[in-house]
């Protein structure tokens, strides 16, 4: 069991929240926080969770929203902006009016509608004598229970059957995470047959080493579409954990994109069950990593409606001395006939003290399945540059082209453009793309 | 399509291989302390730093808790409940030759088809036979010798050699290993030793037949094999077990050393008692097996065909530390009715250009669970290290699982890791192609599953595959999802 930091204790026994909170946050601490020991924390930087505040950050002040101002993108056409500053919501930011079904929850009305929903059963590890047949071990949702216990307020998203939108939201975080800590939290509910287009960005502001820990909970309803895509594109110093929790009914079409390539640690967690009949499901992740990042993600993929299908791409590059890693582990249970599952996980190594850990593992209960997953990790192929240094390019320009070109197949899925344009610049950034970005395009 | 009821029937049918022998055996009764790894010692009477190293490893293993992550559900093993050694009463004086051995001890191989002196020669075989846990029986002695291979029981390499056994005992598999190795050190009764001199090529393929058989008695192996350098040694071992109602346990432990240009080839068929259609019985097989290659060009191949054991725990290993050192790892492994597999291996890459190849074929039926786990590391100092890994699975029947936990953890950027995977039922098209030309379901199946696992059988010395195909048609036969 890991050290808890005494901090979080504090919170846990003082008077600072409400009741349902601290025994949320009771029931966190006795399970423990996440280890090094704990099979799906095996790759993460958990030391990142040591020494933090956990106690949630003040209301942004003006100086706090000028800066989080200060890092806004430009705006994305037909997407309604919504900009949460260290777990705060910020209208001031954000458009005006707030979209159809878009709220904020606070205080008491928080309280009922989300602690109390909270998963409350304390995580409980696999043990001998659980019964295999009862399906797999219990969900880990320690940093979901944490985000419940200690976010100041939700944004709660509704929308309607048939609807149809597309919001951006952006959370900034602004503090130094030994002082305080940003506890963001999202809920969304899609009604029948409704489209969204969900841009997520997290940005920082200020060169603190900010602490996050996110919390985002989807709900999608029979024949609704959802296309969500997650920009990580934090400060150098940030310390960033996110929790994505998703639900999807019959006939659903889910698909995913994140691409990873700030902060100091980052660890992404997500759990997506297809619980309807032929629900659809793509994750589509890029990480990348310098310098001495850590980029942990964990994808848990649960068939438990028959005809469910899943594709996993991954594509992760290590450089400096970096450490990427990818858990994507997908169940079939018993019943989720017909189901269907492919992971492509792929890794380049390209520092000399980098490292890249790939985890593609299958937990099927039924027979009628097909599944296959394929992961690889390697260096740069010498034949390929070899051509590109004949070409008379030289060996910088051809290193980034080929990096460019190992995460472009995932990353050319960025819709619209527009995001994909800035998304590319970021890459281009991170991978110390010496050539022009739009000679590229 | 054949219907569920055939394959239950077909699955489930008895146990071959299950009788009793009835022979008197000379037990400690069951408990486990300090006296009882001091007695193991004196009744074998081991040189003291045996006696204080099962010691230190006893201390060490009050201090460890059974392991959880296996995909495994397994009933709590009672520890004070097992009777730690086991002897045949003739061991009086010691056979001299197979005419001194009790005769039931010869007609329990017999019915189990242990070459052990006619067969033994034809099949050009040395037998080292473990009956419980004392060797009583060893042929091929004088050809060994002449090579100068060492090939006998544990026990006897303890008192002939004890400077090799001293030397390499335990640096592959530490003491403090895990929770079976480390109970294995602390009580293990005996097991087979072999040394192969530098140059020599082992003039025959080495085998040795374990065998559960008093009740109450867990198996406590334990396997050295070492390979001097530009040696080279074959070694098989085959396990069948009669049938009983409580579970065993059979914690073993098999180390190899491998020194420059060395080979060695360990090739397993395991077929302990599976437990009854319930789940009642059968033997719990917890195995810690471990090679290092340690010398340049060195290359250590685990070939494993695991059709038995309620529940089987086991990753043969290879710790690729010489220079452009070769590990190899191919496996079949079946769960029917209520067994459960979790095996697969791990292969650490520490020396440059260090090479590993992991096939594995997963079947399971009935309500089988059957889980790979496996380990590729690549250290920092494994320049230019390769891997590939193959590992699929076939699914007969609605209620069983197949599972894939591969880790891959890459630390050297000259390193290549390639991993696939696939699990499926059997492709009803290959099915129908196959009967639709007039063969039988049944043999249809047979053949589907042979070519699945055809290039883990390949792997197998000859006889071995033949027995390696027959138990997996009578395990298997008629399973179809």
């Amino acid at each position: 069991m890991s050290t808890v930091p005494v901090r979080l204790e504090e919170l846990a026994a003082g008077e600072s929240l409400a009741p349902p909170r601290r025994s949320l946050l009771q029931a966190v601490l006795a399970a423990g926080l996440p280890s090094a020991r704990d099979e799906n924390w095996r790759y993460a930087y958990l030391r990142a969770l040591d020494r933090q505040a956990f106690a949630p950050a003040a209301r942004p002040g003006a100086e706090a929203q000028r800066l989080a101002a200060s890092v806004l993108p430009a705006p994305l056409e037909g997407h309604a902006r919504l900009v949460v500053v260290d777990g705060w919501f910020c209208p001031e930011l954000s458009n005006e009016p707030l979209p159809q079904g878009v709220s904020r929850l606070a205080g008491a009305a928080l309280d009922a509608a989300w602690v109390a929903t909270a998963p409350s059963a304390a995580y409980a590890p696999a043990t001998p004598s659980r019964p295999l047949a009862a399906g797999p071990a219990s969900v880990d949702l320690r940093l979901s229970q944490l985000n419940a216990a200690l976010a100041p307020e939700a944004l709660a998203i509704e929308l309607p059957p048939g609807s149809d939108a597309a919001l951006e939201v952006v959370f900034v975080a602004t503090q130094d995470g030994a002082v305080a800590a940003s506890h963001p939290a999202l809920r969304l509910r899609l009604g029948e047959s409704a489209a969204l287009s969900l841009v997520e960005r997290h940005l920082g502001a200020g060169d603190a080493g900010s602490f996050t820990n996110a919390d985002l909970q989807l709900e999608v309803g029979r024949g609704a579409r959802l296309r969500h895509t997650r920009l990580q594109l934090l400060g150098p110093r940030a310390r960033h954990f996110e929790t994505l929790a998703l639900r999807a009914g019959d006939g659903c079409e889910c698909e995913f994109l994140s691409l990873a390539a700030g902060a100091q640690s980052a660890r992404s967690t997500a759990l997506l069950e297809l619980a309807g009949r032929e629900a659809s499901l793509q994750w589509n992740a890029v990480a990348l990593g310098d310098r001495t990042q850590v980029n942990d993600a964990f994808v848990r993929v649960e068939h438990a409606g028959p005809g469910a299908r899943t594709r996993q791409a991954f594509r992760g590059i290590a450089a400096g001395r970096s450490r990427v890693a990818f858990n994507g582990h997908m169940v079939v249970r018993e019943g989720a006939l017909g189901a269907s599952s492919d992971q492509s996980l792929k890794a380049l190594l390209a520092g000399s003290e980098a490292e890249a850990d790939v985890r593609p593992q299958l937990e099927i209960y039924v027979d009628d399945v097909r599944a296959s997953h394929g992961a690889t990790v390697g260096k740069l192929d010498e034949q390929m540059r070899f051509y590109l240094l004949s070409r008379g390019i030289d060996r910088e320009t051809a290193d980034a082209l080929l990096k460019w070109a190992f995460v472009e197949d995932v990353a050319s899925r960025i819709a619209p453009a527009a995001l994909r344009h800035q998304v590319e610049d970021a890459m281009a950034t991170q991978l110390r793309a010496v050539v022009d970005v739009g000679g590229i395009r | 399509m054949t219907e569920t009821a055939d394959i239950e029937k077909l699955v489930g049918r008895a146990y071959q291989h299950g009788f009793v022998t009835d022979i008197e055996s000379d037990s400690l009764p069951p408990g486990l302390d300090e006296d009882v790894v001091r007695a193991i010692s004196r009744i074998k009477g081991e040189p003291s730093f045996l006696t204080e190293w099962r010691l230190r490893a006893f201390r060490h293993w009050q201090a460890m808790k059974q392991p959880q992550w296996a995909h495994l559900r397994a009933h709590p093993v009672d520890y004070q409940a097992i009777s730690y050694y086991s002897a045949p009463k003739s061991k009086a004086d010691g056979p001299k030759s197979l005419d001194e051995v009790d005769p039931k001890l010869l007609a329990t191989y017999e019915k189990l088809g242990v070459p052990l002196h006619e067969r033994a020669r034809l099949a050009g075989v040395a037998v080292d036979a473990v009956f419980d846990s004392v060797s009583v029986a060893t042929t091929f002695k004088d050809r060994l010798e002449k090579a100068g291979v060492i090939f006998c029981s544990f026990s006897e390499a303890v008192r002939k050699h004890p400077a090799l056994v001293e030397r390499y005992l335990g640096t592959v598999v530490p003491y403090q290993d895990n929770f079976y190795a480390c109970l294995n050190s602390a009580v293990f009764s005996d097991g087979s030793f072999v040394y192969i001199p530098p140059g020599v090529r082992c003039p025959m393929e080495l085998s040795t037949y374990f065998r559960i058989n008093a009740t109450n008695t867990g198996q406590f192996e334990r396997t050295l094999i070492v390979a001097a350098p530009g040696s080279h040694v074959s070694y098989l071992e085959g396990c069948t077990a009669p049938m009983r109602d409580e579970n065993q346990l059979h914690a073993a432990v098999v180390e190899l050393v491998a020194e420059d240009d060395a080979q060695i080839k360990y090739s397993t068929v395991q077929n302990w008692y599976p437990g009854d259609e319930n789940g009642i019985g059968g033997i719990y097989n917890f195995v810690t097996k471990r090679g290092e290659c340690r010398g340049r060009n060195s290359k250590i191949s685990w070939t494993q065909v695991e059709t038995g054991s309620a529940i089987t725990w086991k990753y043969p290993s290879c710790v690729l530390r010489g220079e452009g050192s070769v590990g190899e790892f191919y496996s079949v492994a079946t769960a029917t009715n209520l067994q459960q597999a979790d095996t697969g291996t791990k292969m650490i890459h520490v020396g440059a250009n260090t090479r590993s190849t992991i096939v594995s074929k997963g079947i399971s039926a009935g309500r089988g669970q059957n889980a790979y786990r496996g380990l590729v590391k690549i250290l920092p100092s494994a320049h230019g290290a390769r891997n590939f890994t193959q590992c699929d699975s076939l699914l007969m029947g609605s209620r069983c699982g197949a599972h894939t936990f591969p880790y891959v953890e890459v630390k050297n950027p000259t390193a290549t890791v390639e991993h696939e995977a696939s699990t499926s039922k059997i492709s009803e098209d290959q099915l129908f192609y196959c009967m639709q030309r007039g063969i039988s379901e049944e043999d249809a199946i047979n053949m589907i599953v042979s070519g699945f696992c055809k290039s883990v059988f390949k792997e197998l010395p000859m006889e071995f595959a033949v027995e390696a195909q027959n138990l997996l048609a009578v395990s298997l036969e008629g399973s179809v999802g």
